[in-house]
């Protein structure tokens, strides 16, 4: 009887990782063949033929583009970047007054924040177009890169919140007496140590705004400024979907998140339970 | 080195009275204790002082500088948390000489006065250690050398040791004790342990609800309590407290305790206590003694009563009856056995019996 | 006083309030005048054709959408559940293994990495009834006529909850495993020892203690419930004939297609405050949940 329950047990587990990986893998695989074979069936797990044709002609090594993916790639790196270098700034700077002051209004004003990120993106990409227009920063990266600081900043500050709070208080306080100013103290003993959950709120910011795409789609509009998630859909004309150059995309954006999640995993899940609410 | 003076200092969270109007001056080299139950307002005085809390009203002087509006950084003094506080991601020396490397110390200046610091405390095989693999009594040692490095004009403490296992804490306080008669400055120490406060102070102060109870040397605070409050805090175990009324009889003046309890009320005392009908005596626990055949038999303090309990300590026997509903605690110090219900004969001792106003509950000398 | 004033946290607080004023709410008041006007993109005059509350009247006469609005609720409703519930199956799953429960809490946490955009299409590439892994999966076990998983009114809408699940149950999953490896083990040995069952222990101990933690993946998940945008729209785009409209589906159309910016508008306010009162509703449990359990 234990037994059996123990064999039902792993198997479950194994149907969830296949689950989970499953399509992940498909995808990976199809980057790497082609495209005929993609709709063969039965379905076919092993290609016969192995080939980074999408890939170089993704990146136009043999000369032709189709889809100028490299110049989404540097776009999505840059945008990405930048906008959350900007966030975690200032969202750390708000996470640690969160943190570390009392004031009038604290809890309603940190739930006012939380609230603004709740606004659904593709509510907010109507009214954000036709001021970006009126601004002339429609379908450039400086207006993306804003929308994706003003994104990210609540949840930095949620994270940041919890990874100074985290830190006894005494820290700052032992520093201050040693003869720090409160910057001093911050820059040398709370940062520090609120190092690794302030790199791990860095990639979830990076992330999502990696992977953003109704707002995007709205206010990029060209090679200028269009990001990886946009530039997939150039593979969906009106009637076929090039499949393979699909996949191979998808690989292209799969493969950073990936690595960054595995390094970010540990400090993500304690900053987001320690904090958000306290008296 | 330097004096601190506080004037009419008021600490108020909102509509909650931390401390209310206190005055204080420290003296040089001074080693005050600040002792007194959680919520008394003694860690609040405390962090005013270093600067931490800000200063509902009043002046706060180190040395003659007027210090109310100044950074913590600008005070020169230094603090012992409860938790130590140590920097987890520095060594032991990097903790040490972190204070004077933010000062801009020179170099060979930091590490002469870190390799003082670690010869004074005995830290010097765990220079190159972390925090996280010290033990709590060296972690403590650190914390205190991180205040010693800086040559602080005063160091705070504050419940430096509720965090160590009981044989370490007397360990410790015996080194801090030392370390004030190596150093020679002065410390000002928040504890909520009448012990330490007894066994470390030149001087106490005892704060309750943000008021100063009483200031006095270890001595003074345990002989002459100003009040109710201070003689049940300070003294283990805690003073005995029982009622009486006032009754004139012949000319003389009685203290009906109980009906069997009728005791002569010493000359001393009698004319403060004109017009009052009630008092309250304090009385140590080993100043109720069984009596033994030796006794001054002219001492009329005496009082038969039943034991609800003996706990024997070995060179102590500690008794427990009742008077009036309320416990009371006698020390029998020639231990012999006694069971529940035994019948044991008392004495007092009236000099040494503290008294109160029933009103007020302050002493009556 | 005014000293601390200035140097006090409102100044690091300040740039944060900035940008979202900038970025979210005076577009939202932008947003909030036009949905009282006429205004199309195509005719920039009408942004000053003040129609008074006709936008919103047309809404609540409008039935497609409030089919819209029915099936974005019903949708929430389905899918915050049975993420909830899976996500509490895969963590207790995963609290009971001893042997790399590490590497297989990395390995859970992916699908949360997925664009959504890309979530929706791979979920398409795997649901399509010509070429999708699905119908190639059935046809293995001789199951030849392909099934229209994207096409029937029915089974659409199933398919998109579907992929919608399989991205965002790794957040419970992972916040109630951290909720459950931080339960004390003495209230539970307690537990047992007064007679509990597993079922008893679990309702009684567990459960409780996970309920902060339920609050907090509910609350961190509501902030996002508009990315399902991303996916109806890979996958259907709200088709076929309207069946998986959702609210957010169907402003991107009127907006955008019809251009008729007012009407989309009026209709963004309605989703607006829908996702915020989710996310206030489990803002406001997450702080009892924690109350009751005398954490601060």
């Amino acid at each position: 009887m234990k037994q059996i329950r123990k064999i039902g047990f792993w198997f479950l587990v194994l149907f969830l990782l296949i689950l989970i990986c499953l399509p992940g893998i498909w995808i990976f695989v199809s980057a790497f063949r082609p495209n005929p074979e993609i709709l063969s069936k039965p379905a076919n797990w092993i290609p016969d033929r192995w080939t980074i044709h999408q890939f170089t002609q993704m990146f136009s090594i043999n000369g032709y583009v189709s889809v100028p993916a490299f110049k989404y790639l540097m776009n999505s790196v840059i945008i990405s970047s930048v906008s959350t270098v900007i966030a975690i700034t200032i969202g750390m700077m708000g996470g640690y007054a969160f943190a570390r002051f009392n004031f009038r209004g604290k809890n309603s004003i940190f739930l006012s924040l939380m609230l603004a990120r709740a606004v659904p993106g593709i509510s907010l990409s109507l009214p954000l177009f036709i001021l970006f227009a009126k601004l002339g920063i429609i379908n450039t990266s400086f207006g993306v890169i804003l929308v994706y600081v003003a994104m990210n900043v609540p949840f930095t500050i949620w994270l940041t919140d919890g990874f100074f709070r985290q830190i006894p208080k005494e820290m700052s306080e032992v520093a201050r007496t040693d003869g720090c100013t409160r910057l001093q103290a911050f820059w040398n003993v709370e940062l520090p140590l609120a190092g690794p959950g302030i790199g791990a709120a860095a990639i979830f910011a990076f992330l999502l705004s990696w992977n953003e795409y109704a707002l995007a789609s709205i206010i990029t509009r060209t090679v200028h400024s269009k990001t990886l998630p946009i530039g997939m859909m150039d593979y969906l004309d009106e009637f076929t979907i090039n499949w393979a150059g699909m996949c191979a995309i998808a690989v292209v954006m799969i493969v950073p998140a990936l690595v960054l999640t595995f390094i970010v995993q540990k400090h993500l899940v304690s900053g987001l339970t320690f904090g958000g609410v306290k008296g | 080195m330097a004096k601190v003076e506080l004037k009419n200092i008021t600490k108020k969270y909102g509509e909650v009275i931390a401390v209310q109007n206190m005055n204080l001056t420290i003296s040089d080299n001074e080693f005050l204790v600040l002792v007194g139950p959680s919520g008394c307002g003694k860690s609040t005085t405390l962090r005013m002082i270093a600067g931490l809390e800000d200063i509902s009203g009043g002046d706060i002087y180190i040395g003659d500088q007027l210090v109310n509006d100044k950074d913590p950084k600008d005070r020169n003094v230094s603090m012992v948390f409860q938790n130590y506080a140590l920097y987890p991601h520095m060594t032991v020396e990097e903790n040490l000489g972190f204070s004077l490397k933010i000062a801009k110390v020179e170099k060979e200046e930091i590490e002469k006065r870190v390799k003082d610091a670690v010869l004074i405390l005995g830290l010097d095989d765990l220079r190159k250690r972390k925090p996280s693999q010290l033990s709590g009594g060296q972690r403590q040692r650190v914390a205190m050398g991180r205040a010693i490095v800086r040559r602080p004009d005063a160091f705070l403490f504050d419940e430096p040791l509720s965090n160590l296992d009981a044989k370490l804490r007397t360990q410790m306080r015996t080194e801090i004790k030392k370390l004030h008669q190596t150093l020679k400055t002065t410390i000002i120490y928040v504890t909520h342990d009448q012990v330490e406060a007894m066994t470390l102070a030149d001087r106490i102060i005892i704060m309750k609800d943000g008021y100063i109870e009483q200031i006095g040397s270890p001595i003074e605070v345990f002989t002459k309590p100003a009040n109710i409050f201070v003689a049940t805090f300070i003294g283990s175990p805690p003073m005995n407290i029982i009622e009486g009324d006032l009754i004139k009889k012949e000319n003389k003046l009685i203290i009906k305790i109980d009906d069997e309890i009728n005791l002569e009320c010493p000359q001393k005392i009698q004319s403060s206590l004109d017009n009052k009908n009630k008092i309250y005596l304090g009385i140590r626990a080993e100043d109720i003694m069984p009596k033994e055949s030796n006794d001054n038999p002219s001492n009329n303090w005496c009082f038969q009563k039943s034991i609800n309990l003996a706990e024997p300590l070995g060179t102590e026997t500690q008794l427990f009856f009742t008077i009036k509903n309320k416990e009371i605690i006698s020390r029998m110090y020639n231990p012999k056995d006694v069971k529940v219900g035994d019948k044991i004969d008392f004495q007092i001792d009236p000099n040494k019996v503290h008294f109160f106003d029933a009103e007020t509950e302050k002493a009556i000398f | 006083m005014s000293r601390k004033f200035f140097s006090g946290p409102f100044i690091l607080i300040l740039p944060s309030i900035l940008a979202i004023g900038f970025v979210i709410i005076i577009p939202l008041i932008f947003s909030f005048y036009t949905s009282f006007t006429s205004y199309k993109l195509t005719r920039p005059d009408s942004l000053f054709n003040f129609v008074g509350l006709r936008n919103y009247e047309r809404l609540i006469d409008n039935t497609k959408f409030w089919y819209a609005f029915g099936r974005t609720i019903l949708f929430l409703a389905v899918v915050l559940n049975l993420e909830l519930l899976f996500g509490l199956g895969i963590a207790l799953l995963i609290n009971k293994i001893t042997w790399g429960q590490r590497t297989l809490r990395t390995i859970m946490m992916f699908p949360m990495m997925f664009s959504p955009i890309l979530v929706g299409f791979q979920w398409k590439y795997i649901f399509n009834d010509n070429i999708g892994l699905l119908n190639n999966f059935l046809y293995l076990f001789g199951y030849e006529s392909a099934i229209p998983w994207l096409i029937d009114k029915y089974l659409a809408m199933g398919s998109i909850m579907v992929a919608e699940i399989w991205a965002n149950t790794s957040i419970f999953a992972i916040l109630l495993l951290a909720g459950l490896l931080g339960i004390p083990r003495d209230p539970i040995e307690a537990a047992r020892v007064d007679g509990c069952n597993s079922w008893q222990v679990f309702k009684n101990i567990t459960l409780p203690f996970l309920m902060p933690f339920i609050f907090i993946a509910l609350t961190i998940r509501s902030l996002d419930v508009g990315r399902a945008y991303d996916i109806v729209h890979i996958m259907t785009g709200g088709g076929p004939a309207m069946r998986t409209e959702l609210l957010w589906t169907m402003i991107a159309r009127i907006g955008y297609k019809d251009a008729n910016m007012g009407f989309a508008n009026a209709m963004s306010y309605v989703s607006i405050i829908l996702s915020i009162a989710f996310t206030y509703y489990f803002f406001t449990k997450l702080v009892q949940a924690r109350r009751d359990l005398g954490q601060q």
